[in-house]
C-alpha cells in the first residue's frame, strides 16, 4: 500500500515539477483534465528524472514545491475538507489556513516524492466531466501484481485557466471525505481554533526539521 | 317435624350393644377412606381448580416439573474446598435417574457468550464495529494519500474497541465467580440439579432430597473441610419443608388437642373412665367427618389439616353437655333411664340447636371460592353434625353399657345444694359498663388494625438451619418466576414482545424486570449480523496490507469471533437452556417474566400480577402468566373479597337459625349480643398484641361466630328453662359447663399454637381470643342483660 502512496506522491511531483521547468500556457493547452495529467507527467519525470540519485537540489526541491502549489487547488481542497466551518471563516482566516495547508503538504510529502520518484507508471483509464464542469480522472497504478485505481477529481477555477486537482480518491477513500469526517470530529470535540493551531504546530514542526 | 328425643333414648337404652356396633363398623370403613386423605401444602390448593391461575400453575408444573432448580449451596472457610466438594458431588449426582441435569456453574455459558459474542452484540454496535473497521482501513489508505493530514498527537485508533468490549464484558467475572455461581457472601458455590419429577409429587421429592442427602452424606464434606456445609435452596427444597412442616404439624396439633382435652375432662368430672363415654364416640364421629371429606374433597389443605384439632376440642363439648347433665340427673337420684331421657330431652334439645346453628353457619361458607373457606366450612360443619349424632346416641349407648357393667358410680344420697340454689346475677350494672367500655375502646382501634402484606410472614417456619451461604440475586430472579405457557416459537415471541410492550407503556411504574423465552438466548437479527462479520471478515483479509504490526494482532483477536454460524436451540449450552425444559430435559416454549418489585410484599405481588396475568398479544391470543407470587395474590384478593362476605352471611345464617329455635327477636338480639361484643374484643387484643388480620387469621372470624353463638345459646336456654331469678343457678351449671367446654375447645385450638405452619398458628391464636371473649361475654354480658331485664319486668 504504502507503494501506492508513493506512486500517487510520484505522480504529483511528476506534475508540479513539469509544470515548473514548463511553460505555464503548456498547461492550459491541455483541452482535457487527462491530457493535463499527461502532460504534467512529462514535465514531471524530466525533472525528477534528471539524476540518477535521489536527491534533489535546492533549487529542483523549489521548483517541486512550486510545481505542488501549482498543480493543485489547496483553497478547493480546504473549503471542501472544512464544510461548513469554511463558510464560517472571514476571508483572512481562509488565506491562513490554505497556507498552513499547503505548507504542511508542501513539506510533509516532497522527501517522499524525492524518495521514490523513479517508482510507479500510472495509466489514465477514463474520465468524467460533470454538467459543473467538474472533472472525475481514473487511473491504475500496478502494486503487487494488482493495479489500485486512484481518483483525481480536478477542477478549472476559473474559465479559461488550467486544471486544478483538489481531490485525490485512492482505493475508494477519497481525502476531502477523510479529512471533512476528521475534522469535523476534531472540531466539535474542541474547535476551529484547537485544529488551526494544531496544523501550525505541525507545519512549524516540519519548517523546523527542513 | 320435631324429633322425639324421648323415643331415641329409649331405643338406644334397648339396642346399645348393637349401636355401638354398627357405629364401631362405620368408623371402621370411615377410618379406611380417611387414611387415603391426601395433604395439598400448596399455598395454589387453596384457590379453586377453575381459577385460570391455578389452571396454568397445574399445566406449568405437569409440563416444567418444578420452576427452577434445586439449589445445593456448599460454603465453608476455603472457597476451593468447596469447589472440590461441589465437583465431586456433581460427578456423583449426575447418573442420578432422579436429575435430568445436574449445572456445576456457569463455564460453559461464559465461554458461549464469548465466542458468539459479536452475534450477541446489538445490531448497532455491530455495525459500529464494522464502521470501525472500514474507518480504520479509509484511514490507512488516506495516510496513503499526498493531500492527507492527521493529527500527531490526537490520532483516533478506530480499531480501539475496549468501550465496546467493557460494555459486554460480565463486569466483575474473574477467578472462580467466572466458573462458578458463588453465594452471595463470596463464601461458598451453588450446584444446581434439575430433577426429573413434578415438585407436586411428594413421594418424588422426599425421595429425590432423601438420595442427595445420602450421596451428600457419603462423599462426606468434612473430609474436603472441617468447616463445609451443605444447604439446600429452590422450589424443591421448599415444597418438600412445606410439606413436612404440615405432617408434622397435623400430627402435633392432634396429639395436643387429645392429651389436653382428655386430661381437662377427666379432671372436671374427676372420672377416670369418663373420658371414655366422650372420647370415643367423638373419635368415631370425627372418623365419620373425615371419610366423608375423603369422599366429597379427597384432600386436606394446609388450613383444614388442623381440624382434626379443631373438630376434636367442639365436639368434646356435645360430650361434656351430655354427660354433665347426666351426672346432675343422676345425682339427683333418677335412674339411668330417666337421667338419659332428661339429659338428652333437655340438653340434647339445645345441642342440637347450637350444633345446628354452627354447622349452618360453617356451611355458609361452602359459597366461598377460597378454600380456605369453603373446605373449612364444609368439614367442620359436617363434623359438627357427626359430632351431635354420635353425642346423641352413641354416647349414651356407651352411658347404658357401662352402668349395666357397673363401671362408674353417680349416684349420691343428697343433691349438692349449688345445684338447685337460685339467685340474681350480683353486679349487672357494672358488668354493662365494663363491656361497653372495652367494647368501645376496641372499635376505636379498629382501623388501626394493620394487614399482613408480607409473604414471608406467612410462609411456615420449617425450622432449618439459617445457610451461612444466601442465593445471589442473579439466582434469586430464576427462581420463581411468573410463566406464560406457549406453543412455539412465534406464540413466546408475541408475548414477550406484548410484556415488553407493557414495560414500556408503564415505564417506571412498571413491576417488570425482565422478560424472556428459551428463544431470547438466540442473538436477534442474525442475517443482518451474519452479512456484516462475512463482510468484516473480507474487508480485513483484503486490507490486510494496510495494518501494521499491532493493528494486525488486534485484527486477529477480531478475526476469532468472525468464525460464527446461524445459532439454534441445539447450539445454546444447557446452562443457559435448562431453566427453559422439561422435566425430560426437552427445550420447551414458554415465557419467564420477573419481578422489577419484592413480591413479599403482597400489594406489590398484586400489582404484578394484574400487569401480567392476562396477555393479549397481537396475535390475537390471549395468554395467561402463573407462579406461586400470582397465586398468593389472586388468594390475598379473594380472600379479602371473601372474608368480609364470609363474616356477614355466617351472622345472618345464625340470627336466622336462632330466631326459628327462640321465635323472639328480642331474644335473637340478648343472644347475638355477647357474639359480636366477643368480635370486637377480638379486634381489641389484635390491637394491643399489635397482631396484623391476615389471610389465615381471618379464617377464624366465622370459625368465632360459628363456635362462640353456642355460649350464650346454652346460657339463654337453661336460663329459659329454669325461669325468672336463676341466672346464679345458670351459671353455676351451664356456665361451669360452658367454662369446661370452652377450655376443651381453646386447648384444641391451643394445640394449633406451637404448629410451625402460620395458617395453624394464626387460626390458633385469633380462634383463642374469640373462644375466651365469646365465653367471657356470655357468662357476664348476656347475665347482665338478663338481670336488667328482670328488673325491668318486675
Amino acid at each position: 500500500m504504502k507503494t501506492l502512496g508513493v506512486l500517487c506522491c510520484l505522480l504529483l511531483t511528476a506534475a508540479s515539477v513539469h509544470g515548473a521547468t514548463e511553460d505555464a500556457q503548456v498547461a492550459l493547452k491541455q483541452p482535457t483534465p487527462t491530457a493535463f495529467l499527461e502532460a504534467h507527467d512529462g514535465r514531471v519525470r524530466a525533472i525528477v528524472l534528471r539524476d540518477s540519485t535521489d536527491s534533489l537540489t535546492a533549487d529542483e526541491r523549489e521548483q517541486v514545491r512550486l510545481l505542488i502549489n501549482e498543480a493543485f487547488d489547496f483553497r478547493e481542497l480546504s473549503r471542501q475538507s472544512l464544510g461548513d466551518t469554511w463558510d464560517a471563516r472571514t476571508d483572512a482566516e481562509r488565506e491562513e489556513f490554505v497556507s498552513v495547508y499547503r505548507g504542511i503538504i508542501e513539506r510533509q510529502n516532497l522527501d517522499m516524492f524525492v524518495r521514490y520518484h523513479r517508482d510507479g507508471g500510472i495509466a489514465y483509464t477514463g474520465e468524467q466531466i460533470g454538467e459543473d464542469g467538474r472533472a472525475v480522472v481514473l487511473g491504475e497504478v500496478p502494486v503487487k501484481k494488482e493495479k489500485k485505481i486512484i481518483a483525481y477529481s480536478l477542477h478549472r477555477p476559473d474559465p479559461g485557466k488550467q486544471w486544478q486537482i483538489y481531490d485525490l480518491t485512492v482505493d475508494g477513500a477519497g481525502t476531502v471525505a477523510g479529512n471533512r469526517r476528521a475534522w469535523s470530529r476534531y472540531i466539535a470535540r474542541n474547535s476551529y481554533e484547537k485544529l488551526l493551531e494544531g496544523l501550525r504546530k505541525k507545519l512549524a514542526k516540519l519548517e523546523g526539521a527542513g | 317435624m320435631r324429633i322425639s328425643y324421648e323415643r331415641i333414648v329409649h331405643y338406644v337404652y334397648h339396642h346399645h350393644v348393637g349401636i355401638i356396633l354398627v357405629a364401631l363398623a362405620m368408623s371402621v370403613l370411615s377410618g379406611s377412606l380417611a387414611s387415603q386423605l391426601r395433604i395439598k401444602a400448596d399455598p395454589a390448593d387453596l384457590l379453586p381448580d377453575d381459577y385460570i391461575s391455578v389452571r396454568e400453575l397445574n399445566r406449568i408444573k405437569e409440563r416444567v416439573g418444578g420452576i427452577g432448580p434445586l439449589m445445593i449451596v456448599i460454603t465453608g472457610d476455603e472457597l476451593t474446598a468447596s469447589i472440590q466438594f461441589l465437583n465431586a458431588l456433581a460427578d456423583s449426582l449426575k447418573h442420578s435417574p432422579l436429575l435430568s441435569s445436574v449445572i456445576r456453574g456457569r463455564t460453559e455459558e461464559v465461554e458461549f457468550l464469548s465466542d458468539n459474542r459479536l452475534l450477541y452484540m446489538d445490531l448497532a454496535d455491530l455495525q459500529d464495529v464494522q464502521q470501525r473497521v472500514y474507518d480504520k482501513v479509509e484511514l490507512e489508505k488516506l495516510k496513503r494519500s499526498p493531500l492527507y493530514i492527521g493529527f500527531d498527537d490526537e490520532e483516533e485508533d478506530p480499531l480501539d474497541v475496549s468501550d465496546l468490549e467493557a460494555k459486554y464484558s460480565q463486569a466483575g467475572l474473574t477467578g472462580f465467580e467466572r466458573d462458578y455461581y458463588l453465594t452471595a457472601e463470596g463464601n461458598g458455590v451453588i450446584l444446581r440439579v434439575y430433577p426429573t419429577g413434578v415438585i407436586t409429587d411428594v413421594k418424588f421429592t422426599r425421595r429425590l432430597l432423601g438420595d442427595i442427602r445420602g450421596t451428600i452424606d457419603d462423599i462426606r464434606p468434612t473430609r474436603f473441610h472441617p468447616s463445609l456445609e451443605v444447604t439446600f435452596s429452590g422450589s424443591f427444597k421448599n415444597a418438600s419443608a412445606q410439606y413436612n412442616v404440615v405432617v408434622k404439624d397435623l400430627q402435633s396439633t392432634a396429639l395436643y388437642a387429645f392429651l389436653g382435652v382428655l386430661l381437662l375432662i377427666s379432671l372436671y368430672f374427676r372420672q377416670i373412665l369418663s373420658p371414655l363415654f366422650i372420647v370415643l364416640p367423638l373419635l368415631m364421629s370425627l372418623s365419620w367427618t373425615f371419610g366423608l371429606t375423603w369422599i366429597v374433597i379427597g384432600n386436606l389443605n394446609q388450613i383444614t389439616v388442623c381440624l382434626f384439632a379443631i373438630l376434636f376440642g367442639l365436639g368434646i363439648d356435645f360430650g361434656i353437655h351430655i354427660f354433665a347433665r347426666y351426672r346432675e340427673a343422676r345425682r339427683r337420684g333418677l335412674n339411668t333411664e330417666a337421667a338419659l331421657v332428661e339429659t338428652v330431652c333437655h340438653t340434647g334439645s339445645a345441642l342440637s340447636t347450637t350444633a345446628v346453628t354452627t354447622a349452618v353457619a360453617f356451611f355458609s361458607l361452602l359459597f366461598s371460592d377460597f378454600k380456605g373457606f369453603s373446605e373449612f366450612g364444609f368439614i367442620v360443619g359436617a363434623g359438627i353434625m357427626f359430632s351431635l349424632v354420635a353425642m346423641l346416641i352413641v354416647c349414651p349407648a356407651f352411658i347404658v353399657l357401662v352402668e349395666r357393667l357397673r363401671l362408674i358410680k353417680l349416684q349420691q344420697k343428697s343433691v349438692p345444694q349449688h345445684l338447685v340454689r337460685r339467685g340474681r346475677y350480683p353486679v349487672p350494672h357494672l358488668t354493662l359498663i365494663l363491656g361497653v367500655l372495652a367494647t368501645g375502646y376496641s372499635l376505636y382501634h379498629l382501623d388501626k388494625l394493620g394487614f399482613e402484606y408480607d409473604f414471608k410472614q406467612l410462609k411456615p417456619d420449617t425450622q432449618e438451619e439459617t445457610p451461612r451461604g444466601s442465593i445471589p440475586d442473579e439466582l434469586k430472579e430464576t427462581r420463581s418466576p411468573a410463566i406464560v405457557l406457549t406453543e412455539n416459537r412465534q406464540q413466546a415471541m408475541e408475548v414477550v414482545a406484548e410484556v415488553r410492550r407493557v414495560m414500556a407503556a408503564r415505564g417506571d411504574s412498571s413491576t417488570i424486570r425482565s422478560v424472556k423465552s428459551v428463544y431470547s438466548f438466540l442473538p436477534d437479527a442474525q442475517p443482518e449480523k451474519l452479512a456484516i462479520i462475512a463482510d468484516l471478515q473480507q474487508v480485513l483479509d483484503e486490507n490486510e496490507d494496510l495494518l501494521d504490526e499491532d493493528d494486525r494482532i488486534r485484527a486477529d483477536s477480531l478475526r476469532t469471533f468472525l468464525n460464527v454460524h446461524e445459532l439454534t436451540l441445539e447450539d445454546l449450552p444447557e446452562d443457559l437452556t435448562k431453566s427453559f425444559s422439561s422435566k425430560e430435559g426437552k427445550i420447551l416454549s414458554f415465557v419467564q417474566i420477573n419481578a422489577a418489585v419484592p413480591l413479599r410484599d403482597g400489594r406489590n405481588a398484586i400489582a404484578f400480577a394484574d400487569e401480567i396475568k392476562k396477555i393479549e398479544a397481537a396475535d390475537g391470543n390471549t395468554y395467561y402468566a402463573s407462579s406461586a407470587h400470582i397465586i398468593f395474590a389472586e388468594m390475598l384478593e379473594l380472600m379479602l373479597d371473601d372474608a368480609v362476605k364470609a363474616v356477614v352471611l355466617t351472622l345472618l345464617v345464625v340470627s336466622i337459625v336462632l330466631l326459628i329455635d327462640l321465635r323472639n327477636v328480642l331474644s335473637v338480639i340478648l343472644v347475638l349480643t355477647p357474639l359480636l361484643t366477643a368480635l370486637a374484643w377480638v379486634t381489641g387484643f389484635m390491637y394491643i398484641f399489635d397482631f396484623k388480620v391476615n389471610i389465615y387469621n381471618i379464617v377464624a372470624f366465622p370459625t368465632i361466630i360459628g363456635m362462640g353463638i353456642d355460649n350464650a345459646v346454652h346460657v339463654f336456654h337453661r336460663y329459659r328453662e329454669s325461669g325468672i331469678g336463676s341466672l346464679r343457678l345458670v351459671l353455676r351449671t351451664t356456665g361451669v359447663a360452658l367454662l369446661a367446654t370452652t377450655l376443651t375447645t381453646m386447648v384444641g385450638f391451643a394445640g394449633l399454637v406451637p404448629a410451625h405452619h402460620p395458617a395453624l398458628y394464626w387460626i390458633g391464636i385469633v380462634s383463642l381470643l374469640g373462644l375466651g371473649s365469646c365465653f367471657v361475654s356470655a357468662v357476664t354480658l348476656l347475665p347482665a342483660l338478663l338481670q336488667l331485664r328482670e328488673g325491668r319486668g318486675s
